[in-house]
């Protein structure tokens, strides 16, 4: 299984296996300025090492996602995206550490499926839209159904049950 | 300087659909970028059918890709459906979600095939969106000369800190209304409004929340927060300007915990870019811009703009 995993990242992450290890995506890397997060290691790691590897020695989680080494990598790579498709491979797998991650923050997909919204409305909030006069925020009834079938649809709630059922 | 960029695609566009963000710690975002759209005459709608962009269903791993995907073409379609040319947001990350979206679309007919099927569209619909996003400050840049005939209080005196954040800086790799290493046109409209603004060592660097690591890792994410405010403190900025309600949350609201835990000894007022082109305009603080309903009080800036001196 973690064979067809990693062949599938492989294929997601594009050009990876152009690496050439230089180090200009950690250059400007504020989770390696502040932590010991090392993403040409992890990319390199990844080139040469098993998907367990990477898992049980990398906290890939001190990644912010904020594409300062896309901006910089001379091959265009895009290793943040890379960091996203770990992330997903570690939600397959029932990497432990990915799931307790995802535990603290999985409630924004809940919201979404069930209001609409990643941030659910609350009674300040729209009072002070009437209050000020710009239309006081709702979301549609056909917006939430259309928003059920797209997490239906798209195997979101086989997803999500992976995170939550073992934490 | 920017002579040779086009911003005027921008105005073509109208009216746009206005997008509305999740993240509501600070109400004003919404509240001020209504209010100047109106006051300039710019068209714009907005629809109670609209939902989130999906962004931290991909970016934060929560669900499957497709479903952010789809979360921004059924958006785009609606905007379309209303005769929108142009989606308009006031977040970085709903920027990035459907600008992403539109790039993963653009090159996979697959996708576009399954997305299609997932919201309950034609593949011809998914694959022909014909609609384009645009963020307030190359908004703003576009209707510049609007700002600059109706501004009633210049920010002559007003040292100005700008963060574009990271997912912008990113989007204009692509979009390419500036150079996303060092992207100088809001600086360059802010001066035109009278601003100082001013340059920062860590002016490239994350706010330090990216949604999540706030969550998951708190220490790291202070900590380039707290680079990040020291370096703007030390050049003497009056206040920040930022166009995310996920910078300001972090900016704003985490500042000030950060000052209260003694973790630093300053406060510096952080303000969308919609309140601060309201400002110019002469909107009110309060009921136009929401000022007072920061974590870091507005008031002394204000105070600043030697002109306004409202107490709000
Ligand atoms: S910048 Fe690109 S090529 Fe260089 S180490 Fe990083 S990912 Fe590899
Ligand atoms: S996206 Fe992640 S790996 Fe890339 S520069 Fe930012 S923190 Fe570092």
């Amino acid at each position: 299984m973690e064979r067809a995993i990693k062949e599938d990242l492989r294929k997601r992450a594009g050009n990876i296996e152009t690496c050439y290890q230089c180090g200009m995506c950690v250059g400007d890397c504020p989770a390696a300025r502040f932590s010991n997060f090392n993403i040409r290691r992890i990319v390199g790691r990844f080139l040469l090492c098993s998907l367990g590897d990477i898992f049980e020695r990398e906290n890939i989680w001190d990644c912010l996602l904020c594409f300062e080494c896309a901006m910089k990598c001379p091959r265009s790579i895009n290793p943040a995206l890379f960091i996203i498709n770990l992330r997903y491979a570690g939600v397959l797998l029932q990497d432990i550490n990915t799931l307790l991650k995802m535990s603290k923050i999985i409630k924004f997909a809940e919201n979404i499926m069930e209001t609409g919204l990643s941030v659910p409305l609350t009674d300040n909030l729209i009072n002070l839209q009437r209050e000020v006069g710009i239309p006081p925020r709702s979301v549609s009834e056909d917006a939430l159904r259309d928003v059920k079938r797209i997490f239906e649809k798209s195997e979101a709630l086989e997803y999500m049950k992976k995170v939550s059922r073992n934490v | 300087m920017s002579n040779d960029r086009d911003f005027s695609i921008i105005r073509e566009t109208v009216p746009f659909f206005l997008f509305r963000p999740c993240v509501q710690a600070h109400p004003g975002i919404e509240v001020a970028t209504y209010f100047v759209l109106k006051f300039l005459d710019i068209p714009f709608l907005m629809s109670d059918d609209q939902t989130c962009c999906g962004f931290p269903t991909f970016f934060w791993n929560m669900s499957p890709p497709e479903v952010m995907v789809s979360l921004c073409a059924r958006n785009m379609l609606l905007a379309k459906s209303l005769a929108c040319k142009a989606v308009l947001v006031v977040c970085n990350a709903c920027y990035t979600a459907f600008n992403h979206a539109l790039r993963e679309l653009s090159n996979n007919e697959d996708l576009a095939r399954r997305i299609a099927e997932i919201i309950g569209r034609t593949p011809d619909d998914v694959n022909d969106l014909d609609v384009d996003i645009f963020h307030v400050p190359e908004m703003f840049y576009a209707f510049k000369d609007e700002i600059l005939r109706r501004m009633r209080f210049s920010l002559e005196g007003l040292r100005v800190a700008v963060h574009y954040g990271c997912h912008y800086r990113r989007e204009l790799m692509f979009r390419k209304f500036d150079d996303h290493k060092n992207p100088r046109f809001v600086d360059e409209l802010l001066s035109d409004l009278g601003a100082e603004v001013v340059d920062y060592s860590e002016k490239n660097l994350c706010c330090g929340g990216s949604g999540i690591q706030s969550r998951v890792h708190y220490e790291l994410s202070e900590n380039i927060c707290i680079r990040k405010l020291e370096s703007i403190h030390r050049v003497g900025a009056d206040m920040i300007v930022v166009w995310c309600p996920a910078c300001m949350y972090r900016l704003d609201i985490c500042q000030r915990d950060l000052y209260k835990s003694g973790k630093i000894d300053f406060q510096i007022p952080v303000l969308h870019l919609s309140q601060l082109i309201g400002l110019v305009l002469g909107l009110n603080p309060r009921t136009q811009l929401c000022l007072h309903l920061h974590a870091i009080s507005t008031q002394p800036l204000l105070e600043k703009i030697k002109e306004i001196w409202v107490k709000i």
